[in-house]
Parts: structure tokens; sequence; C-alpha cells
């Protein structure tokens, strides 16, 4: 018995090495690719606004823009995803029957589960068009004539992340000691009253789930690549198209070993990239557990 | 001659399959401290909570019989709502919302209501916390959250946020049951003074806090009565004359 314990913790033990090794391996390969163009380009390979790998001998190389692009798309896809997921958080809970309940639970479910690719095609073959159609472009200076902006891929990273958030804020409203419902009911707080009482008591963890959401907007790719238009825009204006940082790597990675130094600076966007979504994805982790060790007091 | 503050008739509660209540029938006149004893687990919490309707809060629970509160029957009238609006609520845990202020705990209750606003509700909270006799120990922090006072404090804010909705039948589940002995004396002072202005229906499974604070009672067990009318009487009956009362309940049933 002693020993298949001993054999089962070295076995589980090993599986964590291995994938931490690997994280460092992925870590220290970008670190070292991206060695070349921080050295060349220092600061200006954040600050910079031109990106332009077709130089005679060696490209310039700043993600300005693509950072803001990163930066709006995840602002308002949080955004999107916290409203919708509060939203079917209170409903689900204080007006929905039953069955409903049930019903919108597996629906999300399901939702969570589908490959971003299928959102990404649906944000193409679907959204985009609705937005060209609504003239929502026109309202920009530099308008998407296709429909693809910043706003139509927050829009469909939104509704990706929806479940995912709301998944975080109904655990916490769950967690809600029973005794505070009673005690509203007491004082005659129904539906949206009892609601927004509730929700200010959770509010760290919808803290949380809009840092795990942003953590999560600001890596994803797939959608972004197919719906925001791939321009070298500063993105004022949400129907505009834009470049996020991960769109930039997906639509120039494949042909990187073309241009000198392309590699190197998408290597760096990356390692960016992978710096900001787990700094944030850590401290959402860290406010959810928080709130969780309070017993649902957020 | 004024209705009685609650009345139930044949009230039986179940959560589910199990049944909590069986057909209690209890009067509790106006302007007494009414108190609901008996051990753990004989349905005193739920008979309070089925006074109140807080009962239906749980999934499965089911309600049948006649409550009557302040005069109207809270399963079936449409008045009902008015009616339990004049009925607050204590808790056996201190539960102020942790994440609102001294001063927004006392204030909910009325701004829910839209009883006041501005002056009129800084009297209000001012007033209530007067009443809770905590008034002079949170008066330079009403911002604080509640959650900074001690567990006898926030039984004290938690009466008094009950008292900010002006009720004329208070339900006290329980109010001493998780505090220490100074803290619950506190407690039981202050369920005396509000009893001159307010019924009140106090569980508790201590037989000398119910000989103490009231004057009528009912003595449950397993979810029937034993036993209905003056404390002292209720207090007297022996073990075996509880047996027999249950016997013949049963039998009647």
């Amino acid at each position: 018995m002693r020993r298949s314990i001993d054999v089962i913790y070295l076995g589980v033990a090993t599986a964590t090495a291995i994938v931490i090794a690997i994280a460092a391996a992925i870590v220290l390969a970008l670190s070292i690719e991206s060695s070349g163009v921080l050295a060349r380009e220092g600061l200006g390979f954040v600050l910079s606004p031109r990106w332009s790998p077709s130089e005679e001998r060696y490209g310039f190389y700043g993600v300005a823009l693509p950072l803001v692009g990163t930066l709006a798309v995840g602002v308002q896809a949080t955004a999107i995803a916290i409203a919708l997921s509060v939203a079917a958080v209170v409903y689900l809970h204080e007006y929905a029957p039953r069955r409903v309940r049930e019903a919108i639970g597996i629906a999300m479910f399901a939702m969570a589960a589908l490959p971003t690719v299928v959102f990404g095609m649906w944000g193409l073959s679907a959204v985009a068009p609705l937005v060209r159609e609504a003239g929502l472009g026109s309202l920009c200076a530099r308008g998407s004539p296709t429909g693809q902006s910043v706003f139509t891929a927050a829009l469909v990273v939104g509704l990706m992340l929806t479940p995912y958030a709301s998944s975080v804020v109904s655990a916490a409203y769950d967690a809600v000691p029973f005794t505070y419902v009673e005690a509203l009911h007491s004082l005659g707080a129904m539906g949206f009253e009892r609601a927004r009482v509730l929700l200010g008591m959770v509010k760290r963890s919808i803290a949380a789930a809009a840092l795990l959401s942003f953590g999560r907007a600001v890596g994803e790719t797939t959608i972004v690549a197919l719906t925001i238009g791939s321009a070298f825009n500063l993105p004022l204006c949400p129907f505009e198209p834009a470049h996020t940082v991960s769109s930039l790597i997906a639509s120039q990675y494949g042909n990187a070993f073309l241009y000198p130094g392309l590699t190197s600076a998408l290597s760096a966007a990356a390692l960016l990239l992978l710096a900001a979504s787990a700094a944030t994805t850590a401290l959402g982790a860290r406010i959810a557990r928080a709130a969780v060790a309070r017993g649902g007091e957020a | 001659m004024r209705e009685p503050a609650v009345r139930t008739r044949e009230l039986s509660v179940w959560y589910g399959q199990s049944q909590a209540l069986h057909s209690v029938s209890i009067t509790v006149p106006r302007g007494t401290v009414y108190a609901v004893l008996g051990p753990s687990g004989c349905g005193k919490s739920t008979l309070l909570r089925a006074i109140n309707k807080l009962v239906l809060l749980r999934e499965g629970a089911r309600v049948e019989g006649l409550v009557e509160v302040l005069g109207v029957d809270v399963y079936r009238d449409h008045s009902a709502e008015e009616a339990l609006s004049r009925v607050g609520m204590v808790f056996q845990t201190p539960n102020p919302f942790p994440h609102l202020s001294i001063y927004d705990n006392v204030a909910i209750g009325p701004r829910l209501r839209g009883m006041a606003k501005g002056r009129e509700l800084d009297k209000l909270v001012r007033w209530a916390l007067e009443k809770a006799a905590l008034w002079d120990e949170v008066k330079d922090r009403l911002k604080s959250p509640a959650s900074s006072l001690s567990g006898g404090q926030q039984q004290r804010l938690c009466i008094a946020r009950a008292l900010a909705t002006m009720p004329e039948l208070l339900l006290m589940d329980e109010p001493t049951a998780n505090l220490d002995p100074v803290n619950a004396a506190k407690i039981e002072e202050l369920i005396k003074e509000l009893s001159r202005e307010v019924t009140i229906i106090l569980v508790t499974h201590d037989a000398e806090q119910a000989k103490r604070l009231a004057s009528t009672g009912v003595l449950l067990f397993m979810g029937r009565v034993v036993s209905e009318g003056p404390i002292s009487s209720i207090l007297s009956r022996s073990y075996s004359s509880i047996i027999q009362s249950l016997v013949a309940s049963a039998r009647r049933q």
C-alpha cells in the first residue's frame, strides 16, 4: 500500500516537474529569440508605433499600436463579458424558473466547450456583416468597410468569455451565506433589490472574474485574427480595424523567416503577451481564492 | 377587542417529503413577549419562518393551514406584503451585511421600502440605534464597516436594522444563542425595553430565558404543539404529561 502511494506521488511529482520545465523552456526560448530585437530597439520596441519588417537591411519593430489594440479589445471584451455574466447570474438566480435555469446552465456549459475557431468563424460570417450593414464603420474616421473591427473582435471574445466569467460570479453568488438572503427578504428586498445587495457582497469575485477574463482576452488569438481586420491603426474608435499583439503574431509568423529580425520581434511580442496575460490571470486567481476563503463575503 | 398579532390554525410545513410542523395552532396576543420553546430540531425556527414566509425560500418547502399576521392571511390575502412589511426579524447568528457601513446596515430597510431619505433617514437611523442601545458606541464611526463591530454589537446592530423599518411584530430566532453571557444579558434587557412598544415572538431553547422575558408561549416537540399558554404553566408540566399530550395529538391526526 505504502509503496503504491510512493509510486503515485513520484508519478505526479514527475508530471508536474515536466510541465514546469516545458513552461520554463518556452519562456527561455522566447527570451533568447527576442534578445536580438530587444537589444536593437530597446524601449522603442514597446513605445514606437512603427512596424516595418521590409526595410532593406533590418526592419523597424515597434508594437505600440498592437499593444493599444490588445488593451482596447481586452477592456471592451471584459466589459461585455462581465455585463452579460452579471445580468445572467441575476436573471438565473432571482427570476428564472428552475427548468429555465437548468436549460441555460446546460447551454452555457456547451458554449464554454466550443472551440474558439468556431466563435471566430461565426464572428467573421455573422457579426462582421451585421456591423457592416448597420453602418457602424461610418461613425469612425477610418471605419472598417468589411465590418471587421476592434468592436467586432471584442464582442465575439466577450461572448466567448461570458460562460467563463459567469461561472466565477455564479459560484460566488451561490456561496453567499443563506442567512443574508433571509435577512434581505425579511427587510422586504426582492428580485433586483436583493440582487443589488448580494452583488455588492460578491464584488471581489466580480473583480476576479474581470481580471481572469481580461487575461484570457489579451491572449485570445483565433477569434481576434479573424475578426479585427488586421490593420496598423491606433484604435481610437471601436469600429476601426486594428491589430492586437496576438493577431499580429498569427498573421505574420508564417512568413517571419523572410525578413531579418521579424522572428525575433514576434517572439518579443509573444513574451510581452505572456507576461501581461500571466500577471492579470495570477492576480485574478488570487482575488478569486481570497473571495472563496471569505466564504462568499467578498 | 384587537385581533392577535399572529394566529395560526392547523399549520403544517414540509421540506420535500419531510414534515417539519404538524397542524400547529397558536395565538400570539399583541403587546407581549411570546416564547416558542422546545428542544433543537422541534420546528421552532420553521414556525417563525412560516409566520413571515421566509420558509418559502427553501427549495421544496410547502405550507398548509392558516397563518394570520396582524389580521391578514399572509398566504392568501393580496395585502400580505403590506402586513409583512410591519414584521421585523432578528436571526440566531448576527448577520449584518459585511460590505455595508454601520449606517447603511440600519438604513437599508427604510431605503428598500422608500420610508425616508436625507435628514429624515438620518433621524430614523439614530432612533433605531438608540433603541438598540448602540448609538453611544457607534455614533462617531457610522461610516465604518459593520464587520468592525464585536459579536454583541453586531447583534444589536441587527436589532436596530429590524427596528428601523418600524415593525409592529418582531421575530427573534434565538438572538442570544451565539453570544457571551454579558452580551446576552444586554440583548435580554433590550428585549424587555422593546416589548413595551412591539410584540415579540422569541424562539429559545432556554427555559430560564423564557421565564425571564416572556409572559406566554408555546412548547413544541417534534413539530407538534405540546402546550400553549402562560409561560409558568407550560414549564411546570412534567415530562410524562408532555409524552401523553404528544400521543393524544398524534392519535387525533
